[in-house]
């Protein structure tokens, strides 16, 4: 019962091959985007619904972008203005980032290498060689997205030695992830 | 957020200030500004920065795939023992994550590499510390995470745009789950084939090279069938069983996403944990199948038919057995019980063109007599699955004429006993309902008597229904052909059709009843003229267009039989065998449309 196909299946083809270069294009880059926007949005769940409406308006407005030119700058500089509404909402937080590093730092995030995918694995693996109180630490943290006085309630601790001590996690898995990956990761420490 | 402030030795070394601001433990405004002022101080802190918070971001999405993996069967675990999710446990397993998290890690730590374990063991040694002050509390009870209540997280988080038209209607509480990244780390520039496409029949794929035929590998990402059916078996182990149109992404070999559509999923032992997700919602199976029914963006059903399956909404998960049902609304927050229908759902690629066009149309009872000659029962599909004995005479396995490959028929050649498939209530039909057949008519043009398809005639009330075929000779008319079709509600009309039938023929022929009683007759496809006779009337007339009481036929409370007239108590009416062929027999309660009739015609062509 198929028929020949007629104009609008054609269009709808067109459109379907876009798309597919739209889901490769952020599924390559989406990370990075959502890092930016978590860099500068703390609040985990505040910076999710920053990343859908980047991610509605990246789509919305994919037909505008120039494909000869780089996407992740593009899609951060949606981000970014995505990012300064809902810091604008939220102005009572007096330790928010002011509009001149919001800028900056999507700039610097524009410049960062994309090779996210083999970080994730490394960081993957790394984190299965921690020791079980790191791990519940880090579940605590990233899971449960608890506070910190409500992580040193958990572990019996205070908030600035769970602070510490979530810092130290995060130093030994980079180095791990260094030591994987064999690249320079500039982080300090 | 009053916390203490941090060791001021912070003040000197900026990754400690880069770890206080993304855990949100850098309150003072003193230490803030200090913060500030270093990243603007150079594009080289700023970076040092963004590395710090990619690690923190990418700890995110790795700790909580971690987690999610727990609950289900690992791919790649080695021994057969694996944990299943005791269903009626669900909601304490998901309490006690912890104590799950931690058996894994000590496992883990065994294997713990010297550096990172000796890093670990100084921050442990500085919590040790001040646990020796205050004894360490179990942790308040805590409300399920977010992440945890829909587990199929997209493994390509882009399969949000396959919805991305629905988004400004969405609240953005669910619209959460896609941006939590993705559950599978693939290396996106080649993802490797997670599926392979089985059977299908009639499928036509949204796919712009075109066919996607049998054993082809599939990559993950959407998948639209506009129309057929197919199967397509994911590298995990389940099978998922495809009626177009229906559209779905592949997230890994053992997650979908259905985005609209329906589907049923069949999945053994080892697969396991095979996860669907829907809206805000996701299907964990426990070694089931079941059905997923969804219709308008996000809401769905969902139907077990057998096993059983974790239904997991937005803030908790219910268990589901074998045989139950719940609707769920687009946002996985609410779910109601509802009647659960296995046969809305169509459970295995259909193996002709015909089958799916029958099925499609949910038929009552659909016997395709394709049973070989060896066989003494045949089976019926549709919501009565029923297997009936083939009586002395009546042989299966005959070579059909039908072009389908591998299709049998029905013979009957002399007297012979039919096929008796009892009473059902199902089949006690009288208004609203249609039968269709494909025959090969009686060898001889000259009939003195009518030869019936399939009849439930009864006496004691006369009652019941046949279609069949007659002639002039029992119309009393050279008004009618020499065979045609003919359908009787036994003591109440005849219709016969005034277009005629060759003999040893192949046709399509169908009846169809509407829900006032009006007769429809249908020789290949096309609704044909025709003429009823009742007990009163003298002669045939047109089939009126509205039916008078006295043309209402009567419920048989006897059996239904194919090929002839079921035996007469009293004699009163022959058998009226069939001779010829009779094959894919259908009867539907419902009256179906002159355009239904026509396309199960033509599907029966291919």
């Amino acid at each position: 019962m198929s028929s020949a196909p007629e104009h609008p299946s054609e269009t709808a083809t067109e459109r379907f091959a876009s798309r597919r270069t739209l889901n490769v294009l952020w599924s390559q880059n989406h990370l990075m985007v959502l890092g930016y926007i978590r860099s500068v949005v703390i609040d985990f769940h505040m910076a999710d619904d920053v990343l859908q409406e980047t991610a509605a308006a990246v789509a919305e407005r994919f037909d505008d972008y120039d494909s000869s030119r780089p996407f992740l700058p593009w899609a951060l500089g949606i981000a970014r203005n995505k990012v300064l509404v809902t810091l604008r909402a939220n102005s009572r937080d007096r330790c928010v980032f002011d509009h001149e590093l919001v800028t900056q730092l999507s700039e610097t995030y524009a410049e960062l290498e994309t090779s996210n995918n083999d970080v994730q694995e490394a960081l993957s693996d790394c984190v299965t060689h921690l020791h079980r109180r790191a791990r519940k630490l880090l579940e605590l943290r990233y899971v449960r997205d608890l506070p910190a006085n409500a992580i040193a309630q958990a572990t019996g601790t205070t908030a600035g030695a769970a602070g510490m001590a979530l810092h130290r996690i995060r130093k030994v898995l980079r180095d791990c992830v260094q030591s994987k990956l064999g690249t320079a990761m500039q982080g300090g420490d | 957020m009053a916390t203490p402030p941090i060791d001021t030795r912070a003040n000197d070394d900026p990754a400690l200030l880069c770890s206080a601001y993304l855990d949100g433990t850098l309150s003072s405004e003193d230490d803030f500004a200090i913060f500030v002022s270093w990243l603007k101080s150079s594009p080289n802190s700023r970076k040092q920065f963004a590395h710090a918070a990619m690690l923190h971001t990418n700890l995110q999405v790795v700790m909580q795939h971690n987690d999610m993996r727990e609950f289900f069967v690992e791919d790649n675990l080695a021994d057969a023992s694996f944990r299943m999710v005791d269903p009626r446990n669900i909601r304490m397993m998901l309490d006690e994550a912890a104590e799950a998290a931690a058996k894994e890690s000590k496992k883990a730590a065994r294997e713990a590499a010297a550096i990172a374990a000796a890093a670990a063991a100084e921050a442990e040694r500085l919590q040790a510390e001040e646990q020796r002050n205050a004894r360490p509390r179990r942790p308040p009870p805590i409300e399920i995470p977010r992440p945890l209540a829909y587990l199929a997280v997209t493994a390509i988080a882009a399969s949000l745009f396959f919805a991305v038209s629905s988004w400004k209607e969405r609240s953005s509480y669910q619209t959460q789950q896609a941006a939590v990244g993705p559950a599978k780390i693939e290396p996106v520039a080649a993802p490797p084939s997670i599926a392979t496409v089985g059977k299908s029949i009639d499928a036509v794929w949204s796919n712009a090279k075109g066919a996607i035929g049998m054993g082809a590998r599939l990559m993950p990402g959407p998948v639209r069938l506009d129309d057929g059916m197919a199967e397509i078996a994911l590298d995990g182990g389940a099978r998922v069983i495809l009626e177009g149109p229906v559209s779905l992404d592949l997230l890994s070999s053992g997650r979908v996403r259905l985005t609209q559509g329906r589907m049923v999923a069949q999945v053994p032992e080892e697969a396991i944990g095979f996860t669907v997700s829907a809206g805000g919602a996701s299907i964990v199976d426990l070694g089931t199948e079941f059905g997923i029914d969804m219709q308008r963006e996000g809401d769905f059903g969902v139907h077990v038919l057998d096993g059983e399956v974790a239904l997991k909404l937005k803030e908790r998960a219910e268990p589901l057995l074998a045989g139950s049902a719940r609707a769920v609304d687009a946002s996985g927050l609410v779910s109601r019980e509802i009647e659960a229908d296995r046969h809305t759902f169509i459970r295995r690629v259909p193996a002709s063109s015909y089958e799916l066009a029958i099925l499609k149309s949910r038929p009552t009872a659909f016997w395709r007599l394709n049973e070989f000659s060896n066989e003494t029962s045949v089976k019926s599909l549709g919501s009565l699955e029923l297997s009936s004995p083939a009586g002395a005479g009546a042989h299966t396995g005959a070579e059909s004429r039908r072009s389908e490959a591998d299709n049998r028929a029905l013979e009957l050649l002399a007297k012979h006993d039919g096929i008796n498939v009892g009473y059902h209530p199902g089949l006690a039909l009288a208004n609203g309902f249609t039968i269709e057949a494909w025959v090969v008519t009686p060898p001889t043009l000259e009939l003195p008597s009518p030869k019936r398809i399939i009849s439930s005639f009864s006496e004691s009330p006369d009652s019941g229904f046949a279609l069949g075929v007659a002639g002039h000779a029992f119309a009393g008319s050279n008004d009618f052909p020499s065979m045609t079709l003919l359908f009787t509600f036994y003591g109440v009309y005849d219709c016969l059709a005034k277009v005629g039938l060759r003999p040893n023929n192949m046709y399509h022929v169908a009846a169809v009843v509407d829900d006032q009683g009006k007769p429809s007759l249908f020789i290949d496809g096309e609704l044909v003229p025709a003429a009823v006779r009742g007990l009163e009337w003298p002669g045939y007339r047109p089939v009126p267009e509205i039916v008078s009481s006295d043309m209402q036929g009567l419920i048989s409370r006897g059996p239904l039989f194919i090929g002839r007239n079921p035996p007469s108590q009293t004699g009163i009416y022959p058998p009226e065998s069939w001779i010829g062929q009779i094959d894919e027999v259908a009867v539907f309660d419902k009256a179906l449309s002159e355009e239904d009739i026509q396309s199960h015609y033509q599907a029966g062509l291919r």
